[in-house]
C-alpha cells in the first residue's frame, strides 16, 4: 500500500473529479434562460420509442449537460482566458473579423409573395442576399457589423411601408427614421469599411421609395456632424443615448417640434462599466479590455406615466418607467424603457391631442423617452412581438401620428417586413 | 456516444469503471463490459446494435465450425461463409453509394443505392472480425467457447468506434483472465487524458481552424493560407486519431487489456515506408499481414513485379477503406507508388544526402497527400492545387500573420507533441526524479486533473450560443 500510495493518488482524484462534477451537476439547480446568451437553454429531452430510435434523445441530452453544467459562466469565462493564451494578441488597431457560429440562430423565413391587398404584392425572398454578414469584426477595441443589405432589400422595406399608408387611415402623419450603425462613423473608409455595404446608400434607396406622405429623418447626417462623440456603444450593437438624441433632433426637423437642446438636460453616467451584447457574441480580449459606460440624460418628463401589455389577451396596462435609472434591468442597454415589451403606452406630460404610434425594435428605446416631452401618448410596439391588428389598434386609441424606426440592418432583414404585413392582416 | 462529450466522461466511464471494480469475478466483469459496450454501441446507433450482435453471432459461430473441421474442405467453406458475409455487410453499409454511382457512370443506367446510415464503427469490427475468423482458420487461435466472450472481444466500447484494430490474439488470455495493478489503473489514468486533452485541446481547435481556411470560399484563399489549413489538418488528423487512440489504450489498462500501440510519431518518419509503421499501426500490420503478404506471396513468381502490384493493391484498399470515394483511393495509391520510388532510387539519393534530406521529403510528400483525403469533391481539390500552382493567388492576404500569432503558442506546442520531444522530455525528468516518487506521482495527478479540466472546460464552451436579440 505504501508503495503504491501515489498510483492509488493518481486514481482516485481523476477519476473522483469526474463522479464529483457528475454528482454536482444532478445537484444543483437547473435555470431555465441564460440572460448573457439571450436564449432558452436546452430542456431535458423527453424520452420515447421515437426519441430513443431517432438518436434525438441522446442528442439533446448531451446539449443538456453542456447547458446545465455547474458554474457554465465561469468556465466558459475561463476557456477565453485558455484561448487567449494560444498567442499573441494582434495590434488594436488592426482588423479582425469574428465569425459567428449559426447555430439556432437563424430566422425561418419561407420563400413566399404575401399579397396584402389587390394593390400591393410584396415579394420575400430570404435567400436574395446577404444582410449582415455573419460575424462581428473588432477593430480599434471597437465592435462593428458589416452591412449587407441592397436595392432589393430596400425596396422591399418601401414597399411595406407604402402598404402600410395605404392601409391605414388617411389623416394620420406618417414618419421614417432610420439609423445608421457605427461602422458607417467609425471605421477607416479605406481599409475597413469597404468591405460593407454603404449604408448611406441603403438609407437613400428606402427613402427615395417612400410614399411622399412620409417624412423622412436625414438622422445620417444629424449624427455625421458629431461623430467624434460617443455615439455608439464599443462592445454593443445599440446606439447610446447621445446618438439617440441627435436622431431625435433630426426628427423634430420633421415632425414639427421643437427640440429640447443638450444644455436644456443635465447627463450623468451611471452604474460601473459594463460589456455588451457583441462582447457577449465575441468574448474578445480588446473588448474586454475596452467596457462601456452608460450615459444618462435627465429628460423633463414632468409627470408622463408609462405601462405595457405583454400580450393581447391583458385586459389592463401595467405599470412600468420609462428609464431604469436603478439598474434594475443591470447596467446596459436595457435601462431604456427596461424590455423590447411588445406595446408600451405613455401618457406625456402635454395635452396637445398628438398620439404617436412607434413601431420600432430596440433601436428606439434610447430614443422614445425623448420624445416624451412632446405627445401627449406615444405607443411603442415591438415588431418582434406586438400581438395587435395594427389598424384596429390605431383605431381605438386614436392614434394621429404614426413613425416607423428601425436601425438598417433590421429594416433590410426579411423578418421585419414579413412582421409587419402579418399585423396588417391581424396575424402574429 | 463518443469519448469527447460530457455524457461519457460524467457519468458512462465512471459507471463503468465503478461496477468493474465492484466485484473480482472474470465473468461478472465481461458481462459488464458487454453490457456498457452495448449501452455504447446502442447510444447514438440504437438499430444498429442489432447488426451487431447478429455479425458476432454468424462469426463466432462460423469459427466454431472451422476449428470443427479442421483440414477438412468444409473449413474453407466456413471462412468463406464468414469472409463473404462480414465483408458483403460492410459494403452493402458503406460502399453502396460509390459503387452504384460507378455502375451508373459506365453503364449510363442509373442506379439508386439504398439509403442506410452507416453503423459507427463498423470498418473496424468488421476488420478485427475478419483477423478473428482468419487466425481461426490458419490454427494461429483458437476459436472461442463463449459467445459473450467473442461479443465482448468485438464490442469492447474501448476500441469499437475508433480503434485501435485490436486482433483476437492480442487480447484473447485476458478476456479469460486479466488483473489491473494500481500502477496499472493509474499509468492508464494518465494515458486517457492525455488522449481527452489531444483531442480536444488540439485536434478540436486544429479542426476549428481548418474550417476557416478550407470550408470557406477556395477562391479567395492566399497560397500561405492553403498551405496552413492543410497543416493544420495534419495536425487535426494526428491529434484526433491517436488521441482516441491513446484513450482507448488507458482505458484498457484500467481494466487490466494490454492494447498494442497504434502511432509512433509518424510525422518524425524518413520514408512513406517507415511512416506507415508508424500511422494507424493497427490497420498497416492488419494489411501486411492479411492482403499484402498473401497477394505478394501469391504473385512471387512475379518477382517485384508481384510486390508492386501487392503494394497497389493493398494501398488502394487502405484508402478505400478510409472512406467510399475516387479521392481516398489515389490518397492510397499515391502512398503506393512513392514506396516504389523509394524502393526504386529515392532511398539511394537520402543514404547520399543525409537523413535532413529524407525528413523533409517525408513531410512534403505526406503534406501533399491530404489534400487528396480532405478534398472528396475533385473540383475543389484542382482548384487547391490551383491556388497552390498557379501563381495567381498572392502568397499572403491582410491579417494572415496576426492569425498565425494568435496561435502560435498552441502551434509550437502542437508541433513539438508531434515529435518525440515531449515524452523525452518526460522520461529525463522521471529518471531524474527517480528517487523521489511522491514528487513523480503529485506532478502525474496533477498533469491528468489538469488534462480533464481544460477539456471539459472546452466541452462545455462549445455550447456558447449567444444571440443579439432574445431568442425564447
Amino acid at each position: 500500500m505504501r508503495k503504491n500510495w501515489h498510483h492509488i493518488l493518481n486514481t482516485l482524484f481523476p477519476i473522483g473529479l469526474l463522479a464529483f462534477l457528475a454528482v454536482l451537476f444532478s445537484m444543483m439547480g437547473k435555470k431555465e434562460i441564460s440572460t448573457s446568451e439571450k436564449r432558452k437553454l436546452t430542456a431535458f429531452p423527453a424520452l420515447n420509442w421515437q426519441t430513443w430510435t431517432d438518436g434525438s434523445f441522446t442528442r439533446t441530452l448531451e446539449d443538456y449537460i453542456a447547458d446545465h453544467f455547474a458554474y457554465r459562466e465561469d468556465i466558459i469565462a475561463g476557456t477565453d482566458g485558455i484561448k487567449n493564451a494560444f498567442g499573441i494578441a494582434r495590434k488594436s488597431n488592426e482588423g479582425k473579423f469574428i465569425a459567428i457560429k449559426k447555430k439556432k440562430a437563424s430566422i425561418k423565413t419561407k420563400k413566399t409573395t404575401l399579397v396584402i391587398d389587390s394593390n400591393y404584392t410584396v415579394a420575400l425572398d430570404t435567400g436574395a442576399e446577404l444582410l449582415l454578414t455573419n460575424g462581428v469584426f473588432i477593430y480599434d477595441s471597437c465592435s462593428y457589423q458589416f452591412f449587407g443589405g441592397n436595392s432589393y432589400s430596400s425596396a422591399r422595406y418601401a414597399n411595406m411601408y407604402n402598404a402600410v399608408v395605404e392601409h391605414l387611415p388617411k389623416h394620420i402623419k406618417y414618419y421614417a427614421v432610420l439609423v445608421p450603425s457605427s461602422t458607417e462613423f467609425n471605421l477607416p473608409p479605406a481599409t475597413y469599411r469597404y468591405k460593407a455595404n454603404s449604408e448611406t446608400k441603403g438609407i437613400h434607396y428606402i427613402y427615395s421609395g417612400l410614399n411622399e406622405k412620409i417624412g423622412k429623418a436625414d438622422v445620417y447626417n444629424h449624427m455625421k456632424a458629431h461623430r467624434k462623440e460617443y455615439l455608439f456603444f464599443k462592445t454593443d450593437h445599440h446606439w447610446t443615448a447621445r446618438g439617440a438624441y441627435y436622431a431625435y433632433e433630426a426628427f423634430c426637423e420633421i415632425a414639427d417640434i421643437s427640440p429640447l437642446t443638450l444644455g436644456q438636460m443635465s447627463s450623468k453616467f451611471v452604474g460601473g462599466p459594463f460589456l455588451g451584447s457583441l462582447y457577449q457574441l465575441t468574448h474578445d480580449p480588446t473588448l474586454k479590455a475596452n467596457p462601456d459606460r452608460l450615459e444618462i440624460f435627465d429628460i423633463p418628463f414632468n409627470g408622463a406615466k408609462a405601462y405595457y401589455k405583454f400580450d393581447a389577451n391583458q385586459t389592463q396596462w401595467t405599470p412600468t418607467k420609462i428609464v431604469y435609472k436603478n439598474g434594475e434591468f443591470g447596467i446596459g442597454y436595457g435601462v431604456f424603457l427596461g424590455l423590447d415589451y411588445p406595446v408600451m403606452r405613455i401618457d406625456g406630460p402635454q395635452k396637445n391631442g398628438r398620439r404617436l404610434f412607434i413601431l420600432k425594435e430596440s433601436y428606439a428605446n434610447a430614443f422614445v423617452p425623448f420624445l416624451v416631452p412632446h405627445f401627449e401618448q406615444i405607443f411603442v410596439a415591438d415588431v418582434r412581438y406586438f400581438p395587435y391588428k395594427i389598424d384596429k389598434f390605431i383605431e381605438e386609441y386614436n392614434i394621429n401620428e404614426f413613425l416607423m424606426m428601425n436601425q438598417l440592418v433590421m429594416a433590410n432583414n426579411p423578418y421585419t417586413p414579413q412582421k409587419v404585413l402579418n399585423m396588417l392582416k391581424g396575424k402574429q | 456516444m463518443v469519448f469527447a462529450s460530457l455524457v461519457f466522461l460524467l457519468f458512462f466511464f465512471p459507471l463503468s469503471l465503478l461496477f468493474n471494480w465492484l466485484h473480482g469475478n472474470i465473468n461478472y466483469k465481461n458481462i459488464v463490459l458487454v453490457l456498457f459496450s452495448l449501452i455504447f454501441y446502442a447510444w447514438g446507433e440504437p438499430v444498429w446494435v442489432f447488426l451487431l450482435l447478429f455479425t458476432t453471432l454468424v462469426d463466432f459461430t462460423m469459427a466454431r465450425l472451422i476449428e470443427k473441421n479442421e483440414n477438412h474442405w468444409r473449413a474453407k467453406m466456413y471462412l468463406g461463409i464468414s469472409v463473404f458475409f462480414s465483408l458483403g455487410i460492410l459494403v452493402v453499409f458503406k460502399y453502396s453509394g460509390f459503387l452504384c454511382g460507378i455502375f451508373t457512370d459506365i453503364t449510363g443506367y442509373s442506379v439508386k443505392a439504398p439509403n442506410l446510415a452507416l453503423p459507427i464503427g463498423i470498418s473496424f469490427y468488421t476488420f478485427q472480425s475478419l483477423s478473428y475468423i482468419l487466425d481461426v482458420y490458419r490454427g494461429q487461435v483458437s476459436a472461442q467457447k463463449k459467445y459473450l466472450n467473442y461479443l465482448l472481444f468485438i464490442s469492447l466500447f474501448h476500441q469499437l468506434v475508433a480503434g485501435p484494430i485490436v486482433r483476437y490474439s492480442d487480447i484473447a488470455q485476458e478476456i479469460e483472465k486479466r488483473s489491473a495493478t494500481w500502477a496499472d489503473i493509474s499509468y492508464g489514468v494518465n494515458r486517457f487524458a492525455w488522449g481527452l486533452f489531444k483531442k480536444v485541446f488540439f485536434a478540436n481547435t486544429a479542426g476549428t481552424l481548418v474550417a476557416k481556411y478550407l470550408e470557406g470560399d477556395l477562391g479567395a484563399l492566399s497560397i500561405s493560407e492553403a498551405i496552413m489549413g492543410i497543416f493544420l489538418f495534419a495536425i487535426q488528423l494526428y491529434y484526433d486519431f491517436s488521441g482516441y487512440s491513446d484513450m482507448a489504450i488507458g482505458m484498457g489498462r484500467m481494466l487490466g487489456f494490454h492494447y498494442l500501440e497504434n502511432f509512433n510519431f509518424p510525422y518524425i518518419a524518413k520514408s512513406i515506408k517507415e511512416f506507415w509503421t508508424r500511422w494507424h499501426i493497427s490497420l498497416g500490420s492488419f494489411l501486411r499481414d492479411y492482403l499484402f503478404t498473401p497477394i505478394a506471396f501469391n504473385k512471387r513468381h512475379w518477382g517485384k513485379w508481384g510486390v508492386m502490384y501487392a503494394l497497389l493493391i493493398t494501398f488502394a484498399l487502405s484508402g478505400l477503406w478510409h472512406g467510399a470515394s475516387w479521392n481516398f483511393i489515389f490518397w492510397g495509391l499515391y502512398f503506393a507508388v512513392l514506396i516504389i520510388l523509394e524502393e526504386w532510387f529515392l532511398n539511394r539519393i537520402f543514404k547520399f544526402m543525409g537523413s535532413w534530406l529524407s525528413h523533409v521529403y517525408l513531410i512534403l510528400a505526406v503534406f501533399f497527400s491530404y489534400p487528396l483525403f480532405y478534398f472528396t469533391d475533385f473540383q475543389k481539390l484542382k482548384q487547391y492545387f490551383f491556388i497552390l500552382f498557379s501563381g495567381s493567388h498572392p502568397w499572403q492576404k491582410t491579417g494572415f500573420t496576426s492569425d498565425l500569432l494568435e496561435h502560435i503558442y498552441w502551434m509550437i506546442a502542437a508541433i513539438i507533441f508531434l515529435t518525440p520531444l515531449g515524452k523525452k522530455m518526460g522520461v529525463y525528468l522521471i529518471q531524474k526524479l527517480s528517487n523521489k516518487p511522491a514528487i513523480i506521482g503529485l506532478a502525474n495527478t496533477i498533469a491528468s486533473i489538469t488534462f480533464l479540466l481544460i477539456a471539459i472546460a472546452l466541452l462545455v464552451a462549445k455550447s456558447f450560443n449567444p444571440f443579439l436579440y432574445f431568442r425564447f
